[in-house]
């Protein structure tokens, strides 16, 4: 009788992964149109079919919202934390697609597959934001993993890119190992892979076997702190992080250096604070030690960096650092702060990206920063907006990377964490000088006048100015888009940080 | 509310000027750029007198809100500005003398590339500034405060393609970083305990506690670390060092940012907290510690400096150290006073010389400028000459100039204020001597004929030098003699022409400005006669803490007579030396080699600065992390990748499996940390 009245599955429950259906159905969408098609610049078509899959998932996003509650027997729930996210990530996948259209072109490389990838990648973002079990918070991680696996190599003829892409995929193996040995562990201790349930498990643990699930309870949060601390790049499992992104396509690295971080911030946040929010004092020095570590060793190593994708490498480690003082500070106080920073960061860094990837050209020539030189005066509209990310990014006023900063240490000192927001803040000070770097090359140098060589044959020590370059449609929409919301960010902070905060009590208070 | 003032106006007409200009400027010829530039803070000046000619006709403080700015949890900031009495006097100052230089850039910059960027970028810094003086709330505040960092830092590099201005515009931006982690743990502090950032919010509770007398009181932290804010934007010990270099800077960008406004913010900032410091007797202790030493430091410094912007900037550094002094010695009015006639004559004395400067198509240095123009550069250029003669007696303390009635004013008030210390009041009174020596030197070297080359003319003359060198050798002598360069340069014997024929007076557009400013250095203390401006600014330091009366250690009249004798001693020293006996110049240096050396080389502070946190941290980020966390592995990886073509696929994969297995090898050992931590060691 009852089977009759409920279906088995009910459609609120498609509704509330519609974002994740609509990604899946367009990425199938561009394999079925990119199989047959076998002539160059095959991407023409797909890549608009790619944008309109990321816009409606954007969309859809808003749909899911309107529907609150768990779905699929408790695998998956969608709440304002899962929507924040939700939107940060399919915005995040639009604006890298308009990238890509810019950059793919530029190096030949103009496929659909790589359209396809960065949404299916996208699909297991989304499922990572979302999940409340550990089973598909591990496969929504390998299925974001395994995208971002092969989109580092998509310059497949460079080697930098392959052997980018090979160290990614052997040492992210090697922290997934990890990961997953701590879901098994925690699964043999409370004999559940729920969130909430393990939480309710570890909050009244059953007298008899406490002090030893306690053990290994403690030996799992550690397991799962390390997998994930190599997805978020936090020192020390950070080593991969400067080759990967120095090697991978531009617009690639920029995916990777907001997409997937944020979704394994999602995770981290969902794991820690509330599954084992019991255990906090075990794994708080963990976090405490990882934040430090982060910022400092970021920071000071990418004061000497000349290329620019590295040196933006071991910024976003040092980036990560503040986010995880924030993630630290806990509570909802800390938690908004780290949801906040995750959006300004995404927007300032995939915009330096963005620059990066548009003056790269053929072959991902000039990367480095001396190649920047006077670039003010002969490209000032992208030189200007690099210097809007810069700016955000030391955490200057008016931008959105300065109230992501306030709110972070703001936090902190609320939970009491003196140290850890005084070497914060020196940090964010010592930062100041390498992002001024290219500012500094861009408006304070004049372009070296090359000796009469060969075209574009580097001149000895002199690094060679970037050519003109006109700007193409796509990346003039994303660099204004960027600047867009770090100034939106930097003036009106505070409808995002209320949403935020809201989203936060959401996750954790149920 | 019966009456609006629309304070918020005030900030945005610069911030129009700002926009147009950036927007348009380029387009429009220069004279329809400078015209935007100039038109609009004055605009801003002359809706700040409105503003002014309303006092009384409406509450004080007066606060005006503009909707809810952030509105998140416990975070509620509205747009506010606040207009009181220190506002107003901030107000004033800032537009008028912003006004004054605006219109004396149109000349200045005149034959300048960017002419247009430049006046966007001068509004932008007057927008900031003004939200700085006009915000209701600390955070606010800070936006003004960093963004006047920001404008200035743009101001400094992006004029010149020097790599020492662009070493400059970023040594000033890091510096400031430095002293604002101060700032805003402060802020955070305030924020926690008073659960809110707007002034009369946090003030009416602090007003509630009692004085503290321990290191570790809320107020004293709070003070301390809102002083060490103050220190990087007001170039204080330790944290002065960008100043100097700052002057890298066009002249009217040091007249405007680097000595009459944004150095100054430290102080207003300070006074605008007058209610947390006096309720912290040990934060208070430091700011006026702080700001006597770097008002003697700077000053030792600036004897021997021969670049003149160089002299000015260690003495801006000096007096803002008076100004500092003044609030560690909780008479607040008395240090506002100070700023504003500071503000008159500093900014003058910018002008002068840059005026100067020009006359001599760039020349900085006062011993070369005399050299260029052998019969004084004050018979080319009197307007130039006479203002710079005013703002130097109103700086020295000569009675009857502003700065005489203001730094008296400071001095009197160590000695026998509220917190009366009569050490810091010598150590005010001789760096008071040495400001008077500084100055004059600065005045004679730059505009009186050579005193040796008199000598010279006249070969039996009563001046003639010593020995029997020809005037030229002893020229060089007194060069060499460290006046003092360090190497000296080979310079020709014979003067050099200005291009273009002698050198000229500054265009009206320019001397006029300075002539305004040449009244204000010295009438404007006039002002504050009978303590007529402290009464005024009284009620926004009243801040509920009486301090205990004692007997004044020594007449007022004592005070002054002492601080003349110091300001003429210091006047007739400077002309002994450089007018009447330059070879005594010459005959001290050899006395005292040592001192003479570390002065000149400003204690090698810059270089100690390099060799204790620059060096080390440069060391480590090359060795330590790039060596064994980064390129021990990456050096081998991309050689050999770059090397090898992707054919020979056996040594390539070799060479990347290496790679991995000692990255996985950090991983591994992380891992083992982390686990053994979490099941041995916690």
């Amino acid at each position: 009788m009852t089977s009759a009245a409920t279906p088995l599955v009910p459609a609120v429950y498609y509704l509330r992964i519609l974002p994740e259906i609509v990604l899946t159905v367009f990425g199938a969408v561009i394999m079925l149109i990119e199989g047959p098609a076998r002539h160059v610049g095959r991407g023409r078509t797909t890549r608009w079919v790619a944008l309109v899959g990321a816009l409606t998932a954007f969309a859809a996003v808003w749909i899911q919202s309107r529907h609150p509650g768990y779905a699929f027997s408790h695998l998956f729930r969608v709440d304002g934390f899962t929507v924040f996210f939700g939107f940060l990530l399919t915005a995040i996948a639009t604006v890298i697609i308009l990238m890509a259209m810019d950059y793919l072109p530029q190096q030949h490389l103009d496929r659909g597959e790589f359209y396809a990838l960065v949404l299916f990648g996208t699909v297991g973002m989304g499922f990572m934001a979302g999940a409340t079990e550990l089973i598909l918070m591990f496969i929504a991680l390998e299925i974001s993993s395994i995208s971002t696996y092969i989109l580092a190599g998509y310059r497949r003829h460079a080697p930098k890119s392959t052997e980018a892409s090979l160290k990614y995929l052997l040492l992210g193996s090697f922290a997934t190992a990890f990961f997953l040995y701590g879901i098994a562990l925690i699964y043999g201790a409370t004999g559940t892979t729920q969130i909430s349930a393990i939480a309710r498990a570890l909050a009244h643990p059953s007298a008899g076997a406490a002090v030893q699930t306690g053990q290994i309870v403690l030996l799992g949060a550690a397991l799962m702190f390390i997998g994930l601390g190599f997805k978020v790049s936090a020192v020390p499992f950070q080593v991969w992080t400067p080759d990967v992104y120095e090697g991978a396509p531009a617009p690639v690295t920029a995916f990777m250096s907001a997409a997937p971080k944020a979704a394994a911030f999602a995770i981290f946040l969902r794991i820690f604070t509330v599954a084992l929010a019991a255990n906090s004092h075990a794994w708080f020095w963990l976090l405490w030690a990882a934040a430090l570590l982060s910022m400092t060793v970021g920071n000071v190593a990418a004061l000497l960096q000349n290329n620019f994708k590295r040196m933006l490498a071991y910024s976003s480690i040092a980036q990560a650092g503040y986010i995880l003082v924030a993630f630290a500070a806990l509570g909802a106080d800390g938690v908004s702060a780290v949801m906040f920073y995750l959006a300004a960061y995404a927007a300032m860094n995939i915009g330096a990206f963005a620059v990066v990837s548009h003056f790269a050209h053929r072959d991902e020539r000039y990367v480095d920063i001396r190649n920047y030189a006077g670039l003010g005066f002969r490209a000032p509209w992208p030189a200007f907006c690099l210097s809007v990310f810069l700016f955000s990014l030391i955490g200057v006023p008016l931008t959105g990377g300065f109230f992501g900063k306030v709110y972070i240490f703001r936090a902190a000192l609320h939970s009491h964490l003196v140290a850890l927001t005084i070497i914060g803040l020196l940090n964010s000070a010592l930062a100041a000088y390498y992002y001024l770097r290219p500012v500094v090359a861009m408006y304070m140098r004049e372009a070296p006048v090359l000796p009469a060589l060969a075209p574009g044959a580097p001149a000895g020590n002199i690094e060679p100015p970037i050519p003109p370059t006109a700007m193409s449609g796509p990346i003039a929409v994303v660099l204004a888009l960027c600047v867009a919301v770090v100034i939106w960010l930097g003036v009106f902070p505070g409808s995002v940080l209320a949403y935020a905060l809201r989203s936060a009590r959401h996750l954790l208070h149920g | 509310m019966t009456l609006s003032l629309h304070l918020w106006l005030i900030p945005v007409l610069c911030f129009l000027g700002f926009a147009l200009n950036i927007l348009g400027g380029r387009r429009w010829p220069r004279r329809v750029a400078g015209w935007i530039g100039v038109l609009f803070p004055a605009a801003a000046f002359a809706d700040a007198l409105y503003v002014a000619s309303r006092w009384g006709s409406f509450a004080v403080p007066y606060i005006e809100t503009h909707g809810a700015w952030i509105l998140a949890g416990p975070l509620s900031v509205p747009f506010g500005f606040q207009l009181d009495q220190l506002s107003l006097v901030m107000l004033l100052v800032v537009t008028g003398v912003g006004l004054v230089i605006h219109v004396y850039s149109l000349g200045y910059m005149a034959h300048e590339g960017g002419f247009y960027r430049f006046f966007a970028l001068m509004n932008l810094f007057l927008f900031f500034m003004l939200l700085l003086v006009l915000a209701n709330n600390f955070l606010l505040m800070f936006i003004g405060w960093e963004g006047v960092g920001f404008a200035s830092y743009i101001l400094i590099g992006f004029f010149f393609h020097r790599d020492s201005a662009a070493a400059a515009g970023s040594k000033a931006f890091v510096t400031n970083r430095i002293g604002d982690v101060g700032f805003l743990i402060g802020l955070f502090l305030i924020f926690q305990h008073f659960h809110g950032f707007d002034f009369t919010r946090v003030f009416a509770q602090v007003r509630a506690m009692p004085v503290e007398h321990a290191w570790t009181g809320l107020l004293t932290v709070i003070g301390i670390l809102l002083f060490i804010g103050a220190t990087g934007k007001s170039a204080q010990l330790p944290l002065y060092v960008w100043l100097p270099d700052a002057m890298e800077g066009p002249t009217p960008v040091s007249a405007l940012i680097h000595a009459a406004t944004m150095v100054t913010a430290g102080v207003y900032m300070v006074a605008r907290s007058a209610a947390i410091y006096d309720r912290a007797p040990l934060a208070l202790s430091v700011v006026l510690a702080v700001g006597a030493l770097t008002a003697i430091f700077a000053a030792s410094i600036g004897l021997l400096q021969r670049d003149i912007k160089k002299v000015l900037a260690y003495s801006t550094i000096s007096q803002l150290g008076y100004m500092f002094m003044a609030c560690g010695a909780m008479v607040y009015g008395a240090g506002i006073f100070h700023l504003m006639t500071h503000a008159f004559f500093k900014g003058l004395l910018f002008l002068a010389a840059g005026s100067a400067i020009h006359a001599l198509a760039g020349e900085q240095d006062m011993f070369r400028i005399r050299e260029r123009v052998p019969d004084g550069l004050k018979k080319y250029a009197p307007i130039t000459f006479w203002t710079f003669v005013v703002a130097t007696c109103s700086i020295a303390g000569i009675p009857g100039f502003a700065g005489f009635f203001s730094k008296d004013k400071i001095l009197y008030a160590v000695l026998s204020g509220p917190r009366p210390n009569a050490w810091w009041w010598a150590v005010g009174t001789i760096a008071a001597g040495m400001t008077s020596f500084y100055m004059f030197r600065a005045l004679f070297v730059t505009f009186w004929p050579d005193p040796a080359r008199r000598g010279a003319a006249s070969a039996d003359g009563p001046v003639r030098p010593t020995g029997q060198e020809p005037a030229g050798a002893v020229t060089h002598a007194i060069d060499a003699a460290g006046f003092g360069a360090g190497p000296v340069l080979p310079q020709p014997a014979h003067p050099q022409p200005h291009e273009g024929g002698p050198p000229h007076e500054a265009p009206a557009v320019m001397t006029i400005p300075m002539i305004i400013l040449a009244v204000l250095a010295a009438l404007g203390g006039y002002i504050g006669i009978n303590d007529r401006f402290e009464k005024f600014l009284a009620p926004v330091f009243a801040t509920g803490v009486t301090p205990a009366p004692h007997a004044a250690a020594m007449g007022e009249g004592a005070v002054m007579a002492i601080s003349i004798a110091v300001a003429l001693a210091g006047f007739a020293l400077a002309w002994y030396f450089y007018l009447a006996r330059p070879e005594a110049a010459a005959r001290a240096k050899h006395a005292l080699p040592k001192l003479w050396s570390a002065i000149y080389n400003k204690y090698w502070v810059d270089e100690v600065y390099g060799a204790v946190f620059t060096r080390p941290l440069a060391w480590f980020s090359r060795v330590v992390l790039w060596r064994i966390v980064d390129a021990g592995v990456i050096d081998g990886a991309v050689a050999a990748v770059g090397g090898i073509s992707r054919s020979t696929g056996g040594g390539l994969r070799k060479q990347i499996s290496g790679n991995i297995r000692s990255y996985a090898g950090w991983i591994g050992v992380g891992a083992v940390v982390a686990i053994f931590y979490m099941l041995v060691a916690r």
